[in-house]
């Protein structure tokens, strides 16, 4: 972590009751990249982007641009970071044009109308996610992807610097999945947003992130660049599976090798 | 979505209004009293026959026409507003214990109010009454601030501010309020029972012209603060940490809301008594027909609200010769069937 | 309608139209004569047979303000038990006269009446009506005022059991007929009593009243309680409620029934 960062984790923990959530995560992320949040289920990866995000009490510090995330007001914060869930509760048959609308509340005092800049900011976001014609549907009775893509668009509205996905590319095919993610890192790249997500798929994270944080019963167990992080020794301890990492395209390609041994003697259950 | 093709928004939008100037209008030739339309149009445009007329007109039943479409309003639009926060489309602004708290008030106020009272107090003849007439809804919209209070210091206490937790708490405060007026109507002389049962029912009778100017700059500040925070409203609609992260202070929004909300029920219930099923029925109507954003739900709900008030209260005075039926009856008839059919479509 | 007749130099002026909102006030004025000058009423006045067209304009619990004020009564009789007060405060607001009907004792029916005179212009006939009811009062008390008192219960309503005592209208036509009340000392006018407490008195008469003297069904069925005194002699009267609990010159017809019946009980006491 250097003292450029504008993104600064600083000997943060988090505990409920007895049990330890984070221990002790410090590392710094750089305007404009993107960070891939990476572990088991259980390791701390929801918490740590919540801790993140403003919405977790924790021990320790994180810095956004110099300043505390807990010091900033709740509109300002909003103007600063963008945060997309994985469970969403939406009540009423919401459009999701009126979801993704939604965006522009951090920039809008109680009395400002929306502006024919704005309308079209929100078009525009709900066309980087390839949901043209879905406008008027209910946002309630979208697939699960579509709903995703929907609160990514959402966030693409809001505009902020700082963007915070949890699994964002879970629910999607494949086809969607690269497009997300590479629009994510036009994003970063483009308009120099920093980008933090948690993503199960280590390729994915492999290919579109620059660094990645390798987490662990809510231990950082290494943090860096994809190559040297995605480390097959490490990897295999953490997942508690063998795999193998060679390169392809330049980055590290990861294939789990299970050993295939027969878990469950199903013999007994015939007839 | 029905056959034919969905009217435009504006056409809607239009139709709200007419009909709202409409109900109005319609209104103004109902009453117990028997005015001409010619009576009724000259006494419009200021030169009503004889006093007499000019009283009937202007001292009953503008009024009741003006309070009327005021309560509607305050009763849709609180429905709604608490639908929204508590992301619940069941949410009815009695919920909350209101009403039980203003029946609460109106009991002790009928008790201790009795024949013997007065005549101890020296107040005779129509001094008594006056004096009653003011302490009935006087003590039911303490009692329905009461009622509000506990279950505020219920949820804060004891059960963390989960929405769910809110509606537990409001139940309950209801039922334990009223098994008090129960009590006290019980223990009360034979005639004060029937009082309060009947001022529970619900009427718009006692509508004065002092009361709508009360009510107006309240449902009018009530229903201008809720626009303006209309954005903030909507983002409540995609869960509390999602309207977290958009900069929304969901605290601070949700305690405004209830307290408007609170505010313009006891109001209302203190004053007309237990008017149910407008907050349900409307809002529900509005969010199928006009949209679910809250600036478009409470715009609608005041032209919806008020016109159905003010048409039900129609019936309430003239379907009965020499008496009127409590409009609460009324409005709790068509919301059961409303929401039968409701019920019915869904399945 | 008791029978009298109307003096010459009365009622020559225009006749008072008045708004009476209580039935015992129509049927008073109806008695003096002056059942023509009420052009409207509340619910339930129906005697004599007259006041049934009488329009009405309200109920115990709602006036019809806005017929009242078209109606632009000279005077409006209203009765604070059974009528709304917020309305009458509201047609006092708007400049109309109210004055209130409010006997309390058999005695004061007659005051009332005269009451009534002074306002319609019929003072003769009032003050003569009047007289020949306290006469007949009198009359009634001082037949039965050194009888032996007979114990009774007053079942006024089954579901819950209310009696009456303390200064109740009917709780003083029990003292006329020497009628002893065991719950008269009770602070309120219609309190609540248990049915254990009523079964412990084991009353000599049980008195039902009920309305037009219909039957009626929600009363206690006294013949579960064989033992009771009442119930063994078969001695449950039924007064017509319509009469007995207005307080009008047509009550005391009801309540000399109601005396002779408690006499009839009183002798078969005694001479067992």
């Amino acid at each position: 972590m250097s003292i450029n960062s504008a993104l600064c984790i600083h000997q943060v923990s988090l505990s409920i009751g007895d049990k330890a959530i984070l221990k002790n995560i410090n590392f710094g992320v750089e305007r404009g990249e993107v960070l891939g949040v990476l572990g088991p289920n259980g390791a701390g990866k929801t918490s740590l982007l919540k801790v993140i995000a403003g919405q977790k009490r924790h021990q320790g510090v994180v810095n956004w641009c110099g300043h505390g995330v807990a010091d900033y007001s709740i509109q300002a914060l909003a103007r600063q970071i963008a945060v997309v869930n994985q469970l969403n509760d939406v009540v009423f048959s919401v459009t999701l044009k009126q979801v993704v609308r939604m965006g522009l509340l951090p920039h809008k005092t109680l009395l400002s109308r929306e502006t024919a800049t704005d309308s079209q900011r929100v078009e525009d976001a709900i066309q980087a996610v390839g949901l043209e014609g879905k406008q008027h549907q209910e946002y309630s009775s979208l697939s699960g992807g579509e709903q995703q893509r929907g609160l990514i668009a959402r966030a693409l509205v809001q505009g902020s610097p700082l963007l915070i996905l949890d699994e964002p590319v879970n629910h999607l095919d494949v086809y969607y999945q690269h497009q997300v993610l590479q629009l994510l890192h036009d994003l970063a790249r483009q308009l120099g947003v920093t980008v933090v997500m948690s993503l199960h798929d280590m390729n994915l994270a492999s290919q579109y992130c620059d660094k990645i944080a390798l987490l662990n019963s809510g231990d950082l167990i290494a943090y860096g660049e994809p190559e040297p992080v995605l480390n097959a020794d490490l990897l295999t301890r953490v997942f508690s599976i063998p795999c193998e990492v060679k390169t392809q395209n330049g980055k590290p390609h990861v294939s789990f090798t299970p050993s295939r041994k027969t878990v469950l003697d199903l013999s007994r259950w015939g007839k | 979505m029905m056959g034919r093709a969905p009217l435009s928004i504006t056409l809607k939008w239009w139709l709200l209004s007419i009909a709202a100037i409409g109900a109005c209008g319609i209104s103004l030739f109902f009453g117990a009293a028997e005015l001409s339309p010619n009576q009724i149009t000259q006494c419009l445009l200021g030169q009503c026959d004889n006093p007499t007329e000019s009283l009937i007109f202007w001292q009953i039943r503008v009024p009741r026409i003006a309070v009327g479409f005021l309560v509607g309003i305050g009763l849709a639009v609180a429905g709604a507003t608490l639908q929204n926060v508590t992301r619940n489309s069941l949410t009815d602004p009695y919920l909350f214990g209101v009403v039980a708290g203003a029946g609460l008030g109106a009991s002790i106020a009928t008790l201790l109010f009795s024949e013997s009272v007065a005549a101890q107090l020296g107040l005779n003849g129509v001094d008594a009454d006056t004096a009653f007439s003011i302490a009935l809804p006087g003590a039911a919209f303490l009692g329905a601030l009461f009622a509000v209070a506990l279950v505020q210091v219920l949820v804060s206490s004891a059960l963390g501010r989960r929405t769910e937790h809110l509606l537990l708490a409001g139940v309950a405060v209801s039922f334990m309020l009223g098994a008090f007026s129960h009590f006290i109507l019980f223990i009360a002389e034979p005639f004060a029972a029937n009082k309060v049962v009947f001022w529970l029912m619900g009427s718009l009778a006692r509508a004065e012209v002092w009361y709508a100017w009360i009510m107006l700059p309240i449902v009018a500040l009530s229903v201008a603060v809720l626009l303006l925070f209309g954005r903030h409203l909507d983002a409540l609609l995609l869960g509390d940490e999602s309207a977290k992260s958009l900069g929304v202070n969901v605290t601070v929004i949700r305690m405004l809301c209830l307290a408007i909300c609170a505010a313009l029920t006891a109001c209302i219930v203190s004053y007309c008594g237990g008017i149910g099923f407008v907050g349900l029925m409307i809002p529900h109507i509005i969010r199928h027909w006009l949209g679910v954003t809250s600036r478009t739900l409470i715009m609608g709900c005041v032209l919806l609200g008020g016109t159905f008030m003010v048409s039900v209260d129609i019936l309430a005075r003239t379907l009965l010769s020499g008496q009127e039926i409590p409009i609460g009856i009324i409005t709790s008839a068509i919301g059961s069937i409303f929401f039968f059919l409701a019920i019915r479509q869904r399945a | 309608m008791a029978s009298l007749g109307v003096s010459a130099d009365e009622g020559e002026k225009a006749p008072l139209r008045i708004v009476a909102l209580a039935p015992h006030v129509v049927e008073s004025l109806f008695a003096i004569g002056a059942g023509n000058s009420i052009i409207a009423t509340s619910e339930h006045s129906d005697y004599p047979e007259a006041a049934k067209q009488i329009p009405r304009v309200g109920n115990y619990a709602r006036l019809q303000i806005e017929r009242i004020v078209q109606l632009s009564p000279d005077i409006i009789i209203a009765w604070r038990t059974g009528n709304p007060q917020d309305d009458l405060a509201r047609l006092k607001k708007y400049g109309l006269t109210v004055v209130y009907s409010n006997p309390t004792t058999l005695e004061s029916v007659a005051d009332e009446l005269i009451m009534l005179g002074k306002l319609v212009n019929k003072q003769e006939t009032a003050q003569r009506l009047a007289n020949q009811y306290l006469q007949r009062l009198n009359t009634l008390k001082l037949e039965y005022a050194s009888a032996p008192p007979v114990t009774g219960f007053y079942e006024l309503w089954a579901r819950p059991l209310r009696t009456v005592a303390n200064k109740a209208w009917l709780q003083q036509q029990l003292e006329v007929c020497g009628v002893n009340n065991p719950f008269s000392h009770l602070h309120e006018d219609y309190p609540l009593v248990s049915l254990e407490q009523v079964l412990a008195i084991n009353p000599q008469i049980v008195i039902q009243p009920t309305p037009h003297s219909a039957k009626n069904a929600d009363a206690l069925d006294w013949s579960v309680y064989p033992h009771i005194l009442a119930s063994k002699n078969d001695l449950i009267f039924h007064p017509n409620a319509d009469k007995t609990h207005r307080m009008t010159v047509r009550m005391l017809e009801e309540v000399e029934r109601l005396c002779a019946f408690v006499d009839q009980a009183r002798q078969r006491y005694n001479t067992k």
